[in-house]
């Protein structure tokens, strides 16, 4: 579990580094509630952008990605009114996005962004 | 990330109908979806495709792949849709070179480790792609034997979608064969390739295993000549059944064609397994008189058609044992196709219509005990009881069967006979007669003595002086009108088999005993 969570922490470092490299500005962390979490929320121009990162060491139980399911959508979509409940932005359009993280056992961390998944 | 098209088919009833499998590979969530009225076998074939694809070692892509099938008003069904799907998936992930995918169709089911299977309706949908012009078919090897008979197709045989990929790399030559009909034969006698690709479903039968029943043999050798419907009556146990189940074998080779159709239909109920090859010889189809009208005439589930023995003995025999056990819907269901040659299958979800041009055969016992033979002495029955059984073949029936012969119980000398003629020789015999038949009936519509209509056959063609003489006083004596034509019909029937141009009267004179006639009726 240490190791899965140690895992998930560099990933999400590894995304947030992604964001800000592409101009995207980080707004926050690991923003949690009794419903659950937001790995980041990030703002790119008026859009409010909610990022889920998936963080993989090998491609055996397959893509990253695919670990998102329609449930998972519905529930960030679900905490994405919970944080702008809770928060006083007001953003024209909220985005959902999805950062895959694949970091083998050397070599350099593949990222995949996958914008909108909705 | 692409897009790429790919040709299939989908079989709707007995004919092919041509899907185009748009694939569309995108950027986000990875998912599979599937639109275009795919039925649930089509929408599985994404997880078919998907295994097949990651075990042969080829990747399939973490993206969000859309697949569309259209005409997208169509209801699709089957599994004949996963090799293009797959195909379509290493196309837009540019796996395979899409130019490879011009001009080309692929009809088969996918094995989650890669195989490809045959498909039930694959000789409909590779003659489907035929008609639409396509280049070549990719077919599975189970459906070959079925799909080679098509005469210039040009089929490639693939064993897994791995040596698929490389065809379409063109770094593998999978065996191309144009299909050719004369050569399917031969292929199909070859000893070495096991089974006869076009063995028939019964187990041979042959005239030579009938002693006795002269008559019987005749009739029946007319009754193959003219395409004519008849009926047997006897009692129990005279060989009704036996006589019956030798018809197909005195038939013709079906041609080509209906070759094509017959096994279109044979397929399509199940009843053929597409690794049999094609059906040439004429089928017997020969339902227990339990059967429900929807077995004999055909029924649909949903929008999947299901061809009735009436259809599965298209251009072959269609037998009633016992028939008057028959339910009334069952034989009164008969008429209209024995007129038309097609049966339409019409229910709320699906209509279709399906060849059904049978040569009907009738087998009764002429009471229920089955004694009333000769004086009827044995019978047991009463008056009243016969009659009621002798009227459950109803009126408008047996007016369409032209031969009613009796079949009676054979001497002891007949059953001592030394062997008897064989099948192969009496159907020399009627192939002659019906290429005289088919010569003189040359630009019309029908080529069968029995399919003449009556207008046609007074005016058209007249028998000799004498016959016609022949029939005038049969006229006089109160023969109707239509029962004269069947007389005719019947009498041409055994001109053609004796070589004459015309009938003369002795012809019509067997037309006559062959007419015959069971419960007194008048000609």
């Amino acid at each position: 579990m240490r190791r899965t969570s140690a895992l998930g922490q560099y990933g999400e470092e590894v995304a947030t580094r992604h964001l800000e490299g592409l101009g995207i500005a980080v707004v926050e962390r690991n923003w949690r509630c009794s419903e659950g979490e937001i790995d980041i929320v990030a703002r790119e121009g008026a859009t409010l952008v909610l990022v889920e990162v998936k963080t993989r060491s090998s491609l055996a139980f397959g893509h990253p990605a695919e670990s998102i399911t329609p449930r998972k959508l519905r529930r960030m979509r679900h905490l994405a009114y919970r944080w702008l409940a809770e928060h006083e932005v007001h953003a024209p359009s909220v985005r959902l996005d999805v950062i895959s993280v694949l970091q083998k056992l050397s070599g350099a961390p593949v990222v995949e962004h996958l914008r909108g998944v909705e | 990330m692409g897009l790429a098209e790919v040709w299939g088919v989908v079989t709707t009833g007995i004919a092919g109908v041509m899907v185009k499998v748009e694939v569309d590979v995108a950027q986000g969530l990875p998912s599979v979806g599937v639109v275009g009225l795919a039925g649930a076998s089509v929408t599985e074939a994404r997880w078919r495709a998907r295994s097949a694809i990651g075990n042969i070692g080829a990747n399939w892509p973490a993206a969000r792949i859309t697949i569309g099938l259209s005409p997208a008003d169509l209801p699709k069904g089957g599994t004949s849709l996963d090799l293009p799907i797959a195909v379509g998936v290493l196309a837009a992930t540019s796996q395979v070179p899409r130019s490879s995918l011009r001009d080309s169709t692929f009809i088969g089911e996918l094995g989650l480790d890669g195989s490809v299977r045959g498909v039930d309706g694959a000789l409909a949908a590779a003659i489907a792609a035929h008609r639409h012009g396509v280049g070549s078919v990719f077919i599975a090897p189970a459906n070959a034997r079925q799909v080679h008979a098509i005469p210039g197709l040009r089929v490639r045989v693939i064993r897994d979608l791995a040596q698929l990929i490389e065809v379409l790399r063109g770094t593998d030559d999978a065996p191309s064969r144009r299909g050719d009909w004369s050569q399917f034969i031969d292929d199909g006698a070859d000893p070495t390739s096991g089974a006869s690709a076009h063995s028939v479903a019964e187990p041979e039968f042959d005239f030579s295993e009938i002693r006795g029943h002269p008559f019987a043999r005749f009739a029946l050798e007319v009754v193959a000549a003219g395409g004519h419907h008849c009926s047997m009556v006897g009692p129990p146990g005279v060989g009704k059944s036996m006589l019956a189940s030798r018809l197909p074998t005195i038939l013709p080779d079906l041609p080509l064609d209906i070759a094509l159709e017959v096994t279109s239909l044979a397929s399509l109920s199940g009843l053929w397994p597409t690794e049999r090859g094609i059906v040439y010889r004429p089928l017997l189809q020969a339902p227990h008189h339990s059967s429900s009208s929807a077995a004999i005439l055909g029924t649909s589930r949903g929008r999947q058609v299901y061809p009735g023995a009436l259809s599965l003995a298209h251009q072959g025999v269609l037998f009633l044992d016992e028939a008057p056990e028959f339910s009334r819907p069952c034989l009164e269901g008969l008429r209209q196709p024995m007129e038309s040659g097609v049966i339409t299958i019409m229910r709320a979800a699906a209509s279709a219509t399906l060849p059904a041009r049978f040569q009907l055969v009738l087998a009764s016992n002429p009471c229920p005990c089955g004694l009333a033979v000769g004086r009827g002495d044995a019978c047991t029955c009463s008056a009243m009881a016969r009659r009621r059984y002798a009227e459950r073949i109803s009126g408008p029936l047996l007016d369409r069967i032209d031969v009613r012969m009796t079949v009676p119980k054979p001497s002891t000398a007949d059953l001592t006979n030394p062997k008897q003629e064989a099948s192969a020789e009496i159907r020399g015999r009627v192939l002659e007669a019906r290429s005289r038949a088919e010569h003189r009936y040359r630009g019309e519509p029908w080529s069968l003595n029995g399919h003449v209509p009556g207008a046609a056959l007074r005016q058209r063609w007249r028998p000799t002086d004498e016959a016609e003489a022949l029939v005038r006083s049969l006229e006089r004596s109160g023969a109707s009108l239509r029962g004269t034509d069947r007389i005719l019909r019947i009498a041409w029937s055994v001109a053609d088999l004796a070589g004459a141009d015309r009938p003369s009267a002795e012809h019509v004179a067997s037309a006559m005993v062959l007419r015959g006639g069971h419960r007194g009726e008048t000609t």
